[in-house]
């Protein structure tokens, strides 16, 4: 059973994604096979700093330094691959100050960390697309069957916090059936599930790609029905499935909220350390010197300088539900502010399925079948709710 | 792969397991950086660009003809046809250059 956390309220805890390595062991489509089509793209705009160290560089002592001064710190270990650095990940998790620790892992080298380990997490994001097929066409043959094996492995070891599937999305996803399949399979069922599109990160993507008439034809459509199907499941199970996207909106708009700041925390309750200590909104604003906020060595966490997005997210109709979806992308506008409007219409879609079912939750948690502290999550724990 | 010199750059912590490299591996010498993922490396006699496997760490090839290795990768609808995998760190007339 997941416990749901109120104490996480906005301002009170801060997050840091400790980035351990630049170093991955896959080459998926959206990354790899992106950053190869990418090649002619740069940052003009911008002064990178493309000499970080492969591996974190500083000590663990100065880390617990660092969040020993916020009482609340939780650490989410971070990549690339941060499962390619065993040793600093049981130094890190026996000698740093943290309320909670988190991993957001692909999932190949899972079984390499002892269970003494793997059982403290609070939550483990595993990279996972979807079903078998899915998953390989991504992320390479033999991916899948390699996660779900380690998978059973640390359930198997006693592991009792969340595993959460987070997926990466574009034109060869059917996010109904995708989403579906993940919470409930023969192979394993995840506890609770998130995605990201792969919208608006890479400059040169967008032409060669088919994005609208996917997302238009069957991504937006696909929303619409798994919102229902969900909120079906609700009347059927007297259950709230843990899909993150969905919760965060209806936790929003049940609670009276005015307005939200970025939903997954980037920028002013959620950091990331680099491997030479820098600290940076993002984990993707990686090098961007203009936006490093701090070294570890010597910033207090609680007192990090905060970023928002600017325009054209502030200047929308929905930026009080939206929050504005990412800082990476708001501020580096690799995609058209017409190719972006699409992503926008995601956001907007996705916030009008929501709305549409609100009446049959309402009368739900009106008749006992369903609590509204069902919809609780920690928030900012690295889950995107505007995908 | 656990002996493979190649895993030498990996860095200093004892690693369980490694980014694994498959394929046919070449030598050659750093001339520049163009982008944020390629770079100008001399291999033999030709110029050829390749793509920087991890942009965010290589502070080794700010120095021009530093020792790089390469792995090829001949597909159909790549822009090039190696990856940067492993800089050398050591400066070399020898290796590829004529």
């Amino acid at each position: 059973m997941i416990k749901c956390e109120n104490c996480f309220e906005r301002g009170k805890v801060t997050f840091f994604h400790i980035i351990l390595t630049t170093e991955c062991n896959l080459k998926c489509r959206y990354c790899y096979g992106e950053a190869l089509e990418d090649l002619n793209a740069d940052f003009p705009s911008f002064e990178i700093d493309y000499t970080l160290p492969k591996r974190m560089s500083y000590d663990i002592d100065s880390l617990d330094r660092f969040c020993g001064q916020d009482p609340d710190c939780i650490i989410i270990l971070y990549g690339s691959e941060p499962l390619l650095c065993v040793d600093e990940i049981k130094q890190i998790m026996d000698g740093a100050k943290a309320k909670r620790f988190i991993i957001q892992t692909n999932g190949l080298l899972l079984g390499s960390l002892e269970p003494e380990y793997v059982n403290r997490f609070h939550t483990i994001l595993v990279s996972i697309d979807g079903d078998e097929a899915l998953t390989d066409f991504y992320r390479g043959k033999g991916a899948f069957r390699k996660v779900i094996d380690n998978l059973k492995l640390i359930k198997g070891n006693g592991f009792e916090g969340e595993l959460t599937a987070r997926m990466t999305v574009m034109e060869q996803t059917d996010i109904y059936k995708q989403v579906r399949w993940l919470l409930n399979n023969d192979e394993f069922s995840f506890s609770s599930v998130h995605w990201q599109l792969n919208a608006g990160f890479w400059k040169k993507d967008f032409a060669r790609r088919d994005f609208k008439r996917w997302s238009e034809e069957n991504y937006n459509p696909g929303i619409r029905k798994l919102v229902k199907f969900w909120v079906d499941y609700m009347e059927k199970n007297e259950a709230v499935l843990r899909v993150y996207p969905f919760l965060g909106i209806v936790q929003s708009l049940k609670s009276g909220e005015k307005t939200s700041p970025l939903r997954c925390g980037a920028g002013w309750i959620n950091y990331a350390i680099q491997t030479d200590g820098h600290i940076v909104p993002c984990p993707s604003m990686w090098g961007i010197k203009d936006y490093y906020v701090g070294h570890m060595s010597n910033a207090d966490p609680l007192k990090l300088k905060k970023f928002f997005v600017s325009e054209p997210c502030t200047r929308c109709d929905i930026f009080n539900v939206c929050g504005g979806r990412c800082l990476y992308a708001n501020i580096t506008k690799r995609w058209s502010i017409e190719a972006y409007s699409l992503v926008c219409n995601t956001a907007q879609n996705l916030i009008n399925a929501v709305v549409k079912q609100l009446p049959r939750i309402r009368k739900l948690i009106k008749d006992g079948k369903i609590r509204i502290e069902n919809f609780e999550f920690m928030k900012y724990n690295g889950c995107e709710i505007i995908p | 792969m656990r002996n493979n010199p190649l895993n030498r750059s990996l860095g200093s912590c004892k690693m369980v397991s490694f980014v694994k490299i498959e394929g046919k591996t070449v030598k050659g010498v750093f001339k520049q950086r163009l982008t944020r993922f390629s770079a100008l490396v001399k291999v033999g006699i030709k110029l050829c660009r390749v793509f920087l496997l991890n942009p965010r760490s290589v502070r080794e090839i700010l120095t021009q003809r530093v020792g790089v290795v390469l792995i090829e990768i001949l597909t159909e609808k790549r822009k090039t046809a190696y990856d940067l995998i492993v800089i050398t760190a050591f400066t070399s007339s020898r290796m590829c250059e004529k």
